[in-house]
């Protein structure tokens, strides 16, 4: 019997080691100097918005398509100017020349003149090394890199978590993921071009994700990379594109391991910009002043759990529990946080952890008579298939998230339904929603980067100051310093008798 | 003094609980006993299956998770179908059945004179597989799935609210504990599976089938492994593909070998040990910091039984 037992544990210390692996990439990603000081969007420069306030937000702007507040859509003559002229001239130097400051709001982003006023200074930060402790170093000045451009066709990759503790469901992100270009391909496409998605799952693994991306890189030989849900898998890959001179776009997710990449750009508000905003929702919309935050406990999170909580102190409210949870939280544990939290009596949970932690949290939050109102950031928390299967444990849960839902899609952008009845055929999804958005953003930096794009052009036009509009994600620009370019988040809430999520307040800056 | 060292290894069992219990108390942790037993006893659930497995044919199960996950699988799609849930559990759990008796029939006997460590691999493997038809047609999103029993707040121990479902669960393993150990102990088809274990060839002599054992302890063992799945499912509500071999299968495997692998008494001490040092791992403040300490526990716990005492808490000596 010993022989087989010694079998049994030796494999067990191998599944343990092999998860343990998983750390190294964070390790690596921890390793960049962190910023001595995250600032995030200041409060005072927010004003009401969401559903109260329609007109600051967009919402009522369904009549003419295009919200209140957004900045008209771009034409496609307007960034032809700047496309070959900028390859040249300016290739990517912005980021290592003047590093990236965190939490620095960018101008305009969809705000009204007032909201849009306040630039919080922040400091600076040095450029980072890359994973593999290499400086982050733009291409030559000069050398003009056109990988996966050709006459007729972008290639960009995608990596997204379809399998491990954040699933995304394959088939809805397969059917999704071409819907923005057909559509866009019909209207004659970018410059004659076309973008091919190539997409890989990274399976909630930050080790596997570097692996996929270089994967996309160095066979697939795509033009950029987009991450679309995962902290951790979002920073392993930003690195490895920054050490690449690869592009890489990505909903906001931490900042640390992510300021100072030279080709990193967050297409939403990061978890340390939402902070403030979810503070305020918190005090000012929900009205309940006892909060708890609950972070998974990986490094990456670090600086959003010290954002949550310097942004519910200014605010007043009182932090009854501030604790983090395994990445991959046994139901013990998940039953003895669920609760302490009931103990601790907080009224308001402030998570940011990956969905299957969430849903089983609220399970055993629930199975403890214990029903808080579940508030966080975005990005997966907010889709459709948690509320499908966390219901009704997850109640009223409020999440941010850089894309409305389906319920105001047709107000912001009439075009998404039609068109995905059309070319993915079948019922509409916010996973194609978030798709759609993410590439029509994509569509509109493309577009900034003119006729001759190459990978400079494009981090060129991006880092130019130029505002991209989509009237779906959020209203983006950036500089050579500023890469966190968002400044409002849509505000979604689960309405557990349709096991959906509904979207309460569009381009909100504040509460 | 025979009788006693006989039971050397209950009495070493009772004394590390009862040392633990008063240690827990006594540091105003008594909650962790609680949150242990209560999750401990689905690991128990499922480490009965591993026993039950390893105890008639000496294999490593590694695909016992997924006979419950497949099971959850059968019970949301009749359930969702409109079968009534009671006839959706007995739907589940025939096919964790079925998955049992083609496990045994397509991959363990072609593999019945292979040496233990290849049926380990091929059972990984049937898992793997499984976990792949899982994504293939059920896609890796989580799905709702109800309790069986839905009230949450009739029982509170020391302050922690006790659902029925995870009383169904503890209930269902101390029956099976006790039934199974019964089984094997006084029943002519138990005694026949343990010699079957222990001496193949003789057995056979005797006109026993071992095949047919083989196939019989199999399903069995999956409807255990369903079960557990299925009760399991309704404590947290949701299940996606590999539910049960990411979530129990190695505290599982903790439990059955802390308890001995041969003793199914003591894939219930083994389930709720495993449930009490992680719950106090994690809720004990001084810990905090360390990522994962829950499972470092009950990683060091089985280090230190298997260098102490090999054959578990309640196992006999090979």
């Amino acid at each position: 019997m010993k022989r087989p037992i010694r079998c049994a544990a030796l494999l067990l210390v191998l599944l343990v080691a092999a998860a343990c692996g998983q750390k190294s990439a964070i390790k690596d990603s921890t390793a960049a100097p962190a910023p001595a000081e995250q600032n995030s969007t200041d409060p005072g420069a927010t004003t009401d918005s969401g559903t109260a306030a329609p007109a600051d937000t967009g919402a009522d702007a369904g009549d003419t398509g295009a919200a209140t507040g957004q900045a008209p859509a771009a034409t496609p003559s307007t960034p032809s100017k700047s496309g070959t002229s900028s390859a040249t001239a300016k290739p990517t130097t912005g980021a290592t020349s003047a590093p990236a400051r965190s939490g620095q709001t960018a101008q305009g982003g969809g705000q009204s003149p007032s909201q849009a006023a306040s630039e919080t200074p922040s400091q600076q930060v040095p450029s980072t090394p890359d994973p593999g402790g290499q400086p982050t170093t733009p291409a030559p000045s000069g050398n003009v890199d056109r990988t996966g451009v050709s006459d007729k066709v972008i290639k960009v990759g995608i990596h997204a978590p379809v399998t491990g503790a954040a699933p995304f469901p394959q088939n809805a992100f397969d059917k999704g993921k071409d819907v923005y270009w057909k559509h866009l391909a019909e209207k004659g496409g970018i410059f004659g071009r076309n973008v091919e998605i190539v997409f890989r799952d990274d399976q909630f693994n930050p080790s596997h994700a570097v692996q996929v991306c270089r994967e996309m890189v160095e066979q697939e030989k795509v033009f950029a990379l987009i991450g679309a849900a995962g902290s951790e898998q979002i920073t392993a890959c930003g690195r490895y594109a920054a050490s690449s001179g690869v592009p890489y776009l990505s909903g906001g997710v931490n900042e640390d391991g992510l300021t100072g990449l030279s080709t990193y750009f967050a297409v939403s508000q990061t978890y340390s910009q939402q902070a403030p905003l979810l503070a305020q929702l918190a005090k000012n919309k929900i009205g309940k002043t006892k909060i708890a935050i609950v972070i998974n406990n990986t490094p990456a999170l670090n600086e959003a759990q010290k954002s949550m909580t310097d942004a519910a102190e200014q605010l007043g409210l009182e932090i009854v529990r501030n604790s983090r949870i395994g990445k991959n939280a046994s139901d013990s544990e998940l039953l003895s946080e669920a609760n302490q939290l009931r103990t601790s009596g907080a009224e308001i949970v402030n998570i940011l952890t990956s969905p299957v932690n969430f849903i089983k949290l609220a399970t055993n939050a629930q199975a403890q008579a214990y029903n808080p109102i579940y508030i966080g950031p975005g990005i997966t928390n907010g889709l459709n298939i948690v509320a499908e299967a966390g219901c009704p444990a997850i109640g009223a849960a409020k999440f941010l998230s850089p894309f409305p839902q389906l319920d105001a899609i047709d107000r912001l952008d009439p075009d998404y339904k039609p068109a995905y009845a059309k070319y993915a055929g079948g019922e509409p999804d916010d996973i194609g929603l978030a798709e759609w958005g993410i590439n029509k953003v994509l569509h509109k930096m493309l577009e900034a980067a003119g006729q001759d794009l190459s990978r400079q052009s494009f981090l060129a036009a991006l880092e130019s100051g130029k505002e991209f509009n989509t009237n779906v994600y959020p209203t983006v620009s950036y500089s050579g310093q500023i890469r966190f370019g968002a400044k409002t988040m849509h505000l979604l809430e689960a309405d557990c008798s349709a096991r959906k999520y509904k979207t309460i307040a569009t381009f909100a800056s504040g509460f | 003094v025979t009788e006693v060292l006989a039971h050397r290894g209950a009495l070493i069992g009772t004394a590390v609980a009862l040392a633990a219990v008063l240690g827990l108390v006594a540091s105003g942790s008594e909650q962790a006993l609680v949150i242990g037993l209560i999750t401990g006893a689905g690991y128990g659930l499922v480490a009965l299956g591993l026993v039950l497995i390893y105890k008639s044919s000496g294999v490593f199960n590694f695909a016992q998770g997924e006979f419950g996950t497949v099971a959850v699988y059968a019970l949301w799609a009749a359930h969702v179908n409109g079968v009534p849930y009671v006839l959706a559990i007995v739907l589940a759990l025939l096919a964790a059945g079925a998955m049992g008796l083609v496990t045994e029939r397509v991959i363990i006997r072609p593999l019945f004179d292979a040496p233990r460590v290849t049926l380990l691999v091929a059972t990984a493997g049937v898992s793997l597989l499984a976990i792949g038809v899982e994504i293939w047609l059920g896609e890796a999103r989580l799905r709702f799935i109800q309790p069986a029993l839905g009230r949450f707040d009739r029982l509170s121990v020391l302050g922690i609210k006790v659902s029925d479902q995870r009383m169904l669960i503890l209930a269902t393993l101390i029956v099976l504990a006790i039934g199974l150990g019964l089984f094997f102990s006084r029943t002519n088809l138990g005694l026949a599976i343990l010699a079957v274990s222990q001496e193949p060839t003789a057995t056979e002599l005797m006109g026993i089938s071992v095949r047919r054992l083989s196939s019989f302890v199999w399903c069995l063992a999956a409807v255990l492994g369903g079960l557990g799945g299925v009760l399991t499912a309704g404590v947290v509500q949701n299940f996606g593909p590999s539910f049960i071999t990411t979530s129990t299968l190695i505290p599982a495997f903790t439990a059955a070998v802390l308890g001995g692998m041969t003793s199914l008494p003591g894939a219930f001490v083994g389930g709720v040990v495993v449930g009490i040092v992680q719950a106090f791992a994690i809720g004990e403040p001084a810990f905090s910091h360390i990522p994962g300490q829950g499972t470092l526990a009950v990683f060091l716990l089985l280090i230190g039984v298997l260098a102490i005492r090999p054959q578990g808490l309640l196992g006999k000596a090979a």
